[in-house]
């Protein structure tokens, strides 16, 4: 990729892409140049020259402050890993389609695309394991293999292999082999070593643990191209702690071939590397999980405020009924029910919620869509940041319309008015209309 | 005359400092259609009492109110507000009108009381007429956008008679009307209740310690002890 200054001179040599904030700190000019090291193995440094083509600027204070783009290229040689990354990311135009598009892409690395070879457009899972006279058969889980024998009653599937290995597991005072056939579609030339192991549980979910490959009881077969590989657990039963294990109470045993090569369609992963597909919200989870605790807390504060603000409105009414204790006497006297009174002191506290409301909410509206502007105005004439960036991450600060939050917040106070009204429409209702006539 | 209103054997108790006052001791009282009856009595002997038992506004520890041919005694709530608001009238001494509405919307009251609230809108204009109507009655018709505040003695009293009489109630009690008047005001509220009388028929009850008063009234009830002792009825 080639950068262009804004008079369109290319660059002459490699070229860099600092972040805004960091142009800023320290006054990094297009066409200036940039020195930049990295550690090798001897511990020593290695510098490359850069040259400056210009700032970008994505908002998150973070990038802005400390990263800076490169070519790929450049960045393999600066790195010594040619013709290899170390991550990929992936920007989405939609940030709520965050999730699907996470699940999408494990779904690409682990399923869709088979462990041992690459995948072949519309073929079936070419992967076919059998143990011994039962079949297994890859499962959802992908590097995952649990044991599941062909048939079509799952339970009766689940029965064959738990009876297999419990077989195996009652000749204990014999070394037992279970051999577990891999069968490779001729095209196949690569013959990858699985590294897995076997798990047995029983009924309490207590897991077992047996074949582990490196400790050894285990024999790999590999025949030159295609066809069949072998895998034999050798002294099967004597692994570690089995002896505490029912053979009869086996409930599942799961092949676990994790760590092995995998192959997902042109990206190569190397040996023994697990992928990890990570969102933004899974690398700030600290920070998002701080975040989560703030705004509950806000919400127990703010109901609290809530609650107080009810108990003024009912002090208020209260006062009210004590203030038009004649009016109310003289209301009765006129006709009044106390159904009536009780329904002018409801209405009440129904008017001064949805006014209060009204406002409180026109009010929020237009601090959160205005908040940013008042910041400014704030800076410009004090000179002083209320968030500033380096604290806030974001160098403005977003907002979120809600009409589903509005209407809740609306709703809330109209019946939380409601409310503090019950109490005195009742005191209301109860008075004696000679005594509320008499009363001065 | 036929009776209108008919108390029979009525005891009132009030429980005060554990100990029962009785202040009403088996009173009998009929009251006529179409007459001004006057009330006299000591104070303390119970007139306003019986006022707010015949009124509704109360209810009696013992014996029976009975409103043309029906029991009162027994009604709900809600039934006694009703008979309140379209058979009864109430006019106070010291006027009771509501401070913080106009003479006109004060009269217009027992009215928009009467409407059911979705019914209010349609029914405002003719309410406000009859309300009108009477104000003009009353001669306070260039005082109809005043608040009481800002009217005299005998205009809140006629204010108040106005309002009394506002859904045409067949009973208005009046509790010491002109207890808070001078003389010649006072002589002003009696010829408007007269005629209000002679136009419209209503009957009167009238609570009053004024004996010039009580000597115009069709008859004069008084009482004594708890009950009525005498009843004397004046020449026309």
């Amino acid at each position: 990729m080639t950068f262009d200054h804004e008079n369109g001179l290319k660059p002459t040599g490699p070229a860099v892409l600092v972040g805004f904030q960091l142009a800023y700190q320290f006054d990094l000019q297009p066409g200036a140049p940039l020195s930049i090291t990295s550690p090798t193995p001897l511990l020593t440094f290695e510098a490359k020259d850069f040259e400056v083509v210009g700032a970008f600027r994505c908002g998150l204070f973070e990038y802005d402050s400390q990263l800076v783009y490169v070519s790929l290229r450049d960045a393999q040689n600066l790195l010594g890993l040619p013709g290899r990354v170390t991550s990929i990311s992936v920007a989405l135009r939609d940030i709520r389609r965050l999730d699907q598009a996470k699940a999408a892409i494990q779904k690409a690395i682990r399923n869709e695309t088979p462990i041992y070879e690459p995948a072949r457009p519309g073929g079936a899972a070419p992967l076919q394991v059998t143990a011994g006279t039962t079949a297994l058969k890859k499962t959802g889980a992908g590097t995952r293999l649990e044991i599941a024998p062909a048939g079509p009653d799952p339970a009766q599937r689940a029965r064959v292999i738990i009876d297999h290995v419990a077989t195996a597991l009652k000749k204990a005072d014999n070394p037992t082999t279970i051999a577990i056939d891999f069968h490779y579609p001729k095209s196949e030339t690569r013959t990858p070593r699985p590294l897995f192991r076997v798990v047995l549980r029983d009924s309490s979910g207590t897991e077992f643990y047996c074949g582990e490959p490196k400790r050894g009881p285990a024999r790999w077969t590999e025949p030159d191209q295609g066809g069949t590989r072998r895998w034999d657990l050798v002294n099967f039963a004597s692994a570690d702690g089995l002896d505490l294990l029912d053979p009869a109470d086996i409930r599942q045993a799961v092949i676990d071939v994790s760590g092995g090569p995998i192959l997902v369609s042109s990206l190569r992963f190397e040996d023994d590397r697990r992928v990890a597909v990570k969102s933004w919200r899974d690398k700030r989870a600290n920070l998002l999980r701080a975040v989560g605790i703030e705004r509950r807390i806000l919400t127990v504060i703010m109901g609290v405020v809530v609650v107080i603000a009810g108990f003024g409105i009912l002090a208020i009414l209260w006062l009210m009924v004590k203030e038009k204790t004649r009016d109310i006497g003289i209301l009765m006297s006129l006709g009044a029910t106390r159904g009536g009174i009780v329904r002018i002191f409801l209405m009440n506290g129904a008017m001064i919620g949805l006014l209060g409301g009204g406002l409180g909410l026109a009010a929020g509206w237009t601090l959160s869509v205005k908040l940013n502007w008042i910041e400014d105005r704030i800076f410009e004439l004090f000179g002083w940041r209320v968030f500033p960036s380096s604290i806030y991450y974001l160098d403005r600060m977003p907002h979120l319309e809600s009409p589903m939050q509005f209407g809740l917040m609306a709703l809330t106070a109209v019946v939380v008015s409601l409310l503090a009204a019950v109490w005195p429409a009742i005191r209301a209702a109860r008075l004696n209309p000679i005594e509320a006539l008499r009363y001065e | 005359m036929s009776d209108l209103l008919v108390a029979q054997g009525i005891v009132k108790e009030y429980r005060e400092a554990g100990r029962a006052l009785r202040v009403l001791d088996g009173l009998d009282l009929a009251i006529h259609q179409g007459e001004i009856l006057a009330v006299t009595g000591p104070s303390g002997v119970g007139k306003s009492t019986l006022l707010h038992l015949l009124g509704l506004l109360d209810t009696p520890t013992r014996g029976s109110v009975t409103y043309a041919g029906a029991q009162l005694g027994v009604a709900s709530e809600r039934v006694r507000a009703r008979l309140r608001n379209t058979e009864l009238g109430f006019v106070f001494q010291f006027y009771h009108l509501l401070p913080d509405l106009s003479a006109l919307e004060n009269v217009m009251l027992p009215g928009m009381i009467r409407t059911n609230w979705l019914a209010w809108p349609a029914a405002r204009a003719d309410v406000r007429r009859q309300a009108l109507h009477l104000l003009t009655e009353a001669g306070l018709a260039d005082r109809a956008d005043y608040p009481p505040t800002e009217l005299s003695g005998g205009e809140k009293q006629r204010v108040a008679i106005a309002r009394a009489l506002v859904n045409g109630p067949k009973i208005v009690f009046c509790d010491e009307p002109t207890g808070n008047l001078d003389e010649k005001t006072s002589e002003q509220i009696h010829k408007l209740l007269w005629k209000i009388n002679r136009k419209m028929g209503t009957t009167f009850v009238i609570v009053t310690h004024d004996e010039n008063l009580a000597s115009h009234c069709h008859r004069v009830a008084r009482m004594h002890q708890g009950k009525v002792s005498e009843i004397t009825t004046n020449a026309k």
